[in-house]
């Protein structure tokens, strides 16, 4: 049994919601660890091909 | 028995006898999918075993895919015990973990807003779902067919085993058929989003990324992903997992079979036993024509999401982001990020965005990922 179109369009629009949300969250969560893995480990600290820290530019 | 009547004997006995109209036209499908793997090297890697698994398939009595009998007396066809690995979901998963041990996540990391043009890159799949819909399919066939869009192979397989397990010879043959047409579908699409200058911004170097961080990303993103979608965790966490094996350097040879040995010898029973669920009776019906133009739309519209929201970055980062990196969040690795690389250096031989649209790229294999969890808890 089809789904109606308006039924159709809440589930599509959930979807997106949900991927968003999931991988929005999984951003923020990247930008957080890679500052405590950089403050924890001073050898991970991200750098240029020159050696230089970039992260706090 | 006299010569005639042996003769006659063995031929009743023969497929010949048993031939269909519709195992004719799949064995010369199967013929022109072998030439276009062999000839045009059209994802040859899955398009030619895929191909001969439909041609042994529809050789009649040959009865490679017959199940097993209830009582057990009688065994099934080899193809039929092969198959429980895509019937259980097996494959698709090892297949995601070769895929892992492959990747490098390195630019993502670099640069995690690709992870949202990775999620916007899924809008085709919203799009297809709701058009499949008012076309008459239920919602599991039609969330089968809209996965296309996420321009992922096993992801679509995965879901459309659970979903909808009589359609997925068309929608894993139409998933590859478009994976492979990456180079003639998206650079219009690109083109006529985008405007000349646009396509000229050259982007910054990414900055380089620790072991660390490449070793804490795999755990991080299991951990998320699968508290959030606990149906994702076949899929996001075998592709973790092998990319955990590469980044931790202490695992080489099991980082090395997953994405060789392993890998190799998963797609192939994967290809032949997709191919062989391809049979005339069950294949050549009306709806396997709306299916391939549904995965072409989700396909189609899943580049123009990847794309806007590639031109909305391009405008709320005041021009330092390049739009045509858009378009690689719709998963196909590394194929959609060579795209937006030569569409960049047409515009401008010194523009490098290969490394930019790695991050938008592999993003979209996790979007995907996701999107086939939500669906299948919705749908399953």
């Amino acid at each position: 049994m089809p789904l109606p179109l308006g039924e159709a369009v809440m589930n599509a629009l959930f979807m997106m919601l949900v991927v968003f949300m999931v991988l929005v969250i999984l951003m923020i969560l990247i930008r957080v660890f890679t500052s405590i893995i950089a403050a924890v480990v001073p050898s991970s600290k991200p750098t240029n091909a020159g050696g230089k820290d970039v992260r706090n530019k | 028995m006299n010569f005639g009547e042996s003769l006659l004997k063995l031929l009743n006995e023969s497929g010949f006898t048993a031939m269909t109209w519709q195992n004719g036209v799949m064995i010369l499908v199967s013929c022109l999918l072998i030439y276009l793997a062999i000839g045009r090297k059209f994802e040859p890697l899955l398009l030619l075993p895929i191909a001969f698994g439909m041609l042994l398939s529809n050789l009649p009595l040959a009865g490679l895919m017959v199940s097993e009998s209830a009582d057990g007396h009688t065994n099934g066809g080899l193809l039929y015990y092969l198959y429980m690995g895509v019937k259980k979901g097996i494959y698709p998963s090892l297949i995601f973990m070769g895929v892992g041990a492959m990747t490098d996540f390195g630019p993502l990391i670099a640069n995690p807003s690709s992870l949202l043009l990775g999620a916007s890159a899924q809008f085709g799949i919203a799009i297809a779902f709701v058009v499949a819909s008012v076309m008459g399919f239920t919602p599991q066939e039609a969330a089968s067919i809209s996965i296309v869009g996420g321009a992922d192979g096993p992801t679509a397989i995965y879901l459309t085993n659970f979903l909808a397990p009589h359609l997925l010879a068309p929608i894993a043959i139409a998933a590859y058929s478009y994976m492979a047409l990456i180079p003639l579908i998206q650079p219009p699409i690109m083109r006529l989003l985008t405007s000349e200058k646009e396509r000229k911004i050259k982007m910054e170097q990414l900055r380089v990324v620790s072991k660390v961080e490449k070793i804490c990303f795999p755990v991080i993103v299991t951990i998320l992903c699968v508290l959030f979608l606990p149906s994702v965790a076949p899929l996001i966490g075998m592709l973790m997992l092998g990319n955990l094996f590469r980044e931790s350097g202490v695992v080489e040879r099991l980082s090395d079979t997953a994405q060789n040995a392993l890998m190799n010898i998963v797609v192939i029973f994967l290809g032949v036993t997709v191919g062989a669920t391809a049979n005339g009776e069950t294949f050549l019906q009306p709806q396997t024509l709306g299916i391939i133009a549904l995965g072409l739309l989700a396909f189609m519209f899943s580049t123009v999401g990847g794309m806007l929201f590639g031109k909305l970055m391009c405008v709320l980062t005041h021009g330092r982001v390049n739009p045509l990196i858009g378009s690689a969040g719709v998963s196909a690795v590394p194929m959609a990020a060579r795209v937006s690389q030569i569409e960049g250096m047409k515009a401008n031989p010194g523009n490098y965005l290969l490394m930019h649209a790695m991050g938008p790229n592999v993003a979209g294999v996790i979007g995907s990922a996701v999107a086939a969890g939500i669906l299948k808890a919705l749908f399953g």
